[in-house]
Parts: C-alpha cells; sequence; structure tokens
C-alpha cells in the first residue's frame, strides 16, 4: 500500500518535471525562431513614431544632428526625432520594397538619400521627392518632407520611400496617376478616408479627371489635388481586383512592370484586369466607388 | 386553331427581328455601344445623391489661373498666410510662423518654412514658376497666380497650395 503511494508520487513528480522541461523548450525554440527574423518581419508595413519593432535599425548621428542608417541621412528635427524619423524611412524601404516585388531593394543605394525634415505640428503632412534619370539609371536623390513627427512616419515617409522604389525598379519616370497612387495606397487609415472623402466630394463638384486622360499624365495638372485623390482611389481598386492586401498589391506591381515595358497602359490594363479601354475602368471604378469600398 | 395563331405571331416577330439586324448590319454588342455613351473622355462625375454621403468639412477651392504672371508682380518678400494640403487648411496668424519667400529682380529667391532655408534661382513661363535649388540644382514645379493681392503658389508634389501676403 506505502509502496503504491510512494509510486504514485514518483510518478507526479516526474510527469511535472518533464511537462516544465518540455515547456521550456518550446519557450526556447520560439525565441530562437524569433531572434532568427528579421526585424520587418515582426513590424507592420508602416510603423507609428517611436515603434519599438525598428528600434534595432542601426543608426549614426552626426555632429550637427542629422542622423544616418544605411540608406538616408535625415536632418531637420532634434537629433532623437531624426533618429525615429530615419528608422522610420529604413523601415520602409525594406518593408514596402518586400510587399510590393516580393523581395528586397538589390543591396544599399550608392548614396544615401538625403532627408530635410520641416518637422511642424502646425505644419500639412506632404513631402517632394527629386532625382534624376540619367541612361536608365537613378542618382540625386533629394527627399523633402514636413508636418508632424507621427504623420511623417506613419504617412509622408512611406508615401515618399514609395516613390524611390518605384523609381529604382522602373528607372523612368511613371505617369503621375500611379506614381502618386501606389504611394497614397500605403498612408495611414486617417490619411487614405481623407483621399476618399475628398474624391467623393470633386467628383460631386465637377473635377473629375477622364482616365484616358489620367493614364497618360506625365504632369501635374494646375488643379492637383483631384489627382491624387482619383489615382490613390482607382489604384485602390486595381489592388481590390488583384485581390487585395499582399496579393493585390503583386498584381498591381507586375501591371506596372508591364505597362512600363512599352508605355501601353491600355495594353496592360487589358491583359491584368480585362478592361478594354480606359473608360472601361472608369466607370467600373466609379460604380464601385458609388457603393463604397 | 390557337397553336397556329400563336405560330403565325413568332414567325413574324422572329422575321422582324432578323430584318432589322441585317439592315444594321450590326450585332446586339455594337447596337449597345451605339445606344451607348462612347466617349472615351468624358470625365467621372458624381450626382448629389450618389455614392456615400459624406463631408470632408473642407474642400480644397479649384485654383483660378485665368491670366498668366509676369515677374514684376512677384518680385518681393511674401509671407504665408495659409497652407492648405489635402484635407486640410492651416492658417496662419500674421507673423505667427516663420514661413515666407523672397523673389529677387535677379531670379533668384529664398525661401524659408519654419527655419529650412532654401535658396536658388526660379523661371516663369504663364502660371508655371520652376525653383532650382541651389543646394541639390535640382527643380522643383510649381503654379502661381495673383489673386486679391495674394501670391497663390501650388507645389504639385506635396501637394500644397500656399498663399503669401505682402511682407
Amino acid at each position: 500500500m506505502i509502496i503504491k503511494k510512494e509510486g504514485k508520487k514518483v510518478l507526479t513528480i516526474f510527469l511535472f518535471v518533464l511537462i516544465v522541461i518540455l515547456s521550456n523548450t518550446l519557450v526556447l525554440s520560439q525565441s530562437e525562431e524569433q531572434g532568427s527574423s528579421s526585424y520587418q518581419d515582426r513590424c507592420p508595413l508602416t510603423v507609428s513614431y517611436g515603434d519599438k519593432c525598428i528600434q534595432s535599425i542601426p543608426t549614426v548621428t552626426y555632429s550637427d544632428g542629422s542622423v544616418a542608417t544605411d540608406n538616408f541621412v535625415v536632418s531637420g528635427c532634434t537629433p532623437q526625432e531624426n533618429v525615429q524619423l530615419a528608422k522610420c524611412a529604413e523601415h520602409a524601404r525594406e518593408a514596402l520594397a518586400k510587399e510590393f516585388t516580393g523581395k528586397p531593394l538589390p543591396g544599399k543605394w550608392s548614396t544615401k538619400v538625403p532627408v530635410r525634415v520641416r518637422c511642424h505640428p502646425q505644419l500639412g503632412a506632404g513631402g517632394a521627392t527629386s532625382f534624376k534619370f540619367d541612361q536608365g539609371e537613378v542618382f540625386r536623390w533629394d527627399m523633402k518632407v514636413q508636418g508632424s513627427k507621427e504623420k511623417l512616419c506613419s504617412s509622408v515617409i512611406p508615401h515618399e520611400v514609395m516613390h524611390t522604389i518605384s523609381a529604382s525598379t522602373f528607372r523612368k519616370p511613371l505617369p503621375r496617376w500611379i506614381d502618386e497612387g501606389v504611394s497614397s495606397t500605403i498612408e495611414d487609415s486617417e490619411e487614405t478616408s481623407k483621399y476618399h472623402r475628398n474624391e467623393i466630394e470633386f467628383l460631386k463638384t465637377g473635377r473629375g479627371i477622364p482616365f484616358s486622360v489620367m493614364m497618360n499624365m506625365k504632369d501635374y495638372p494646375e488643379d492637383v489635388m483631384p489627382l491624387y485623390t482619383q489615382g490613390e482611389s482607382a489604384t485602390y481598386y486595381l489592388i481590390l481586383l488583384g485581390g487585395g492586401g499582399t496579393e493585390g498589391r503583386r498584381k498591381l506591381w507586375n501591371f506596372m512592370k508591364d505597362a512600363m515595358r512599352d508605355d501601353n497602359w491600355d495594353r496592360a490594363l487589358n491583359k491584368y484586369y480585362g478592361f478594354k479601354t480606359p473608360r472601361e475602368f472608369q466607370d467600373a471604378w466609379l460604380d464601385r466607388l458609388k457603393r463604397g469600398f | 386553331m390557337t397553336m397556329v395563331f400563336l405560330l403565325i405571331i413568332a414567325g413574324t416577330l422572329i422575321f422582324m427581328s432578323i430584318k432589322d439586324f441585317e439592315e444594321d448590319g450590326k450585332s446586339d454588342g455594337e447596337l449597345y455601344q451605339l445606344t451607348g455613351d462612347d466617349n472615351q473622355d468624358i470625365a467621372p462625375y458624381l450626382l448629389p445623391h450618389e455614392g456615400p454621403n459624406v463631408s470632408s468639412g473642407y474642400l480644397n477651392p479649384k485654383p483660378n489661373f485665368t491670366e498668366a504672371i509676369n515677374q514684376t508682380q512677384i518680385i518681393g518678400k511674401w509671407t504665408a498666410i495659409s497652407e492648405e494640403t489635402i484635407g486640410r487648411r492651416i492658417n496662419f496668424p500674421s507673423q505667427s510662423i516663420n514661413y515666407s519667400i523672397e523673389l529677387k529682380n535677379n531670379n533668384t529667391y529664398i525661401s524659408i518654412v519654419i527655419g529650412d532655408i532654401e535658396e536658388g534661382t526660379y523661371n516663369i513661363t504663364l502660371n508655371n514658376i520652376i525653383f532650382y535649388d541651389k543646394k541639390t540644382n535640382l527643380s522643383e514645379p510649381a503654379f502661381g497666380s495673383i489673386e486679391n493681392n495674394s501670391l497663390i503658389i501650388i507645389y504639385p508634389e506635396y501637394p500644397k497650395i500656399v498663399a503669401y501676403k505682402r511682407a
């Protein structure tokens, strides 16, 4: 009887120890897996200012307060703010390239992109990126951004970095609607909601742009705001048609690559999305817009 | 008897539709295209009752470029009084924000936005102002106009519309 009782005790202890060992092994293997993955795999596509998941991105602070990562040099705010914004830019470059193209950009840029920041809560969010194309190469990057530090990280910098990814991939200017459209679709939900609301109002006040005109526009029109809202909305619609999310974005990227081969957007639109003309695309988009995205 | 009567009516209808088809020489699809609105260049629009009922609370006004600007109109120092971006307009109370542009006779400019100074040259063609940043030697396109004694500059790449008054 006593032996039986002691046997049960030993068995219980043995099982307890076994469970502890197994659970520890499981936790260890999980943390090892996390350690082996890159920081981007744990981060969302766009991050918020000061996000923990981008803190491991290495930076160098120069004596003038500007901050460098592998591909960007950020100046204009306090050194601490420059650090966070530089990390946002570096993260956007890696994450957005993977999201749209399926892989990171090949290597670092030969020269870092200077990012001049006008950091002020009273400024509207916006930015401009200039560069030169010559013989299939992109060089002399210059990025100017403005707005609150939160908006800079969640929307403005990813938008501008997306332009650099497009330029690095296509090595020639994209039509404005899709260049701005792709870049605008990845902004935060507050900004994209603004685009949608404004687009509805532009369409109700006679400021819509015919798709036949918009799709070949290489320069900005004087009434520029509808180009951004309509470009964003049309691009978002194509992403939805392609299956939404990563799948939709990659299909969009392939469509863009195909169209850029011979600069024939009508042909590529038909091949990838089945629309015979820009007008057919316009009508389908408008119909979807009426029902709400 | 009824059956024969129905067959005659059906036959007549079939004959008439074949005749119409032959006269037009077009398929149903083509007939649809003729009656449909086939203009490729029609701008998309929504009627007031169509689409989601939204109100942004703010809508950028459509720019009004009625006349070309000339250099003499815009020479001098201008202080920003408002800035508009997508869905946002900020009115700057006088001198509350360090935001200005100075356009000089010799086609040079100095732009200051919250302490960030940019210098360079500019060229004007009709309503287009092209700024060339001295530091980077890169161009930045803009549209300019004078409205109610204010200088309006649209920077399409940002995008932002800045209204300046004479300093």
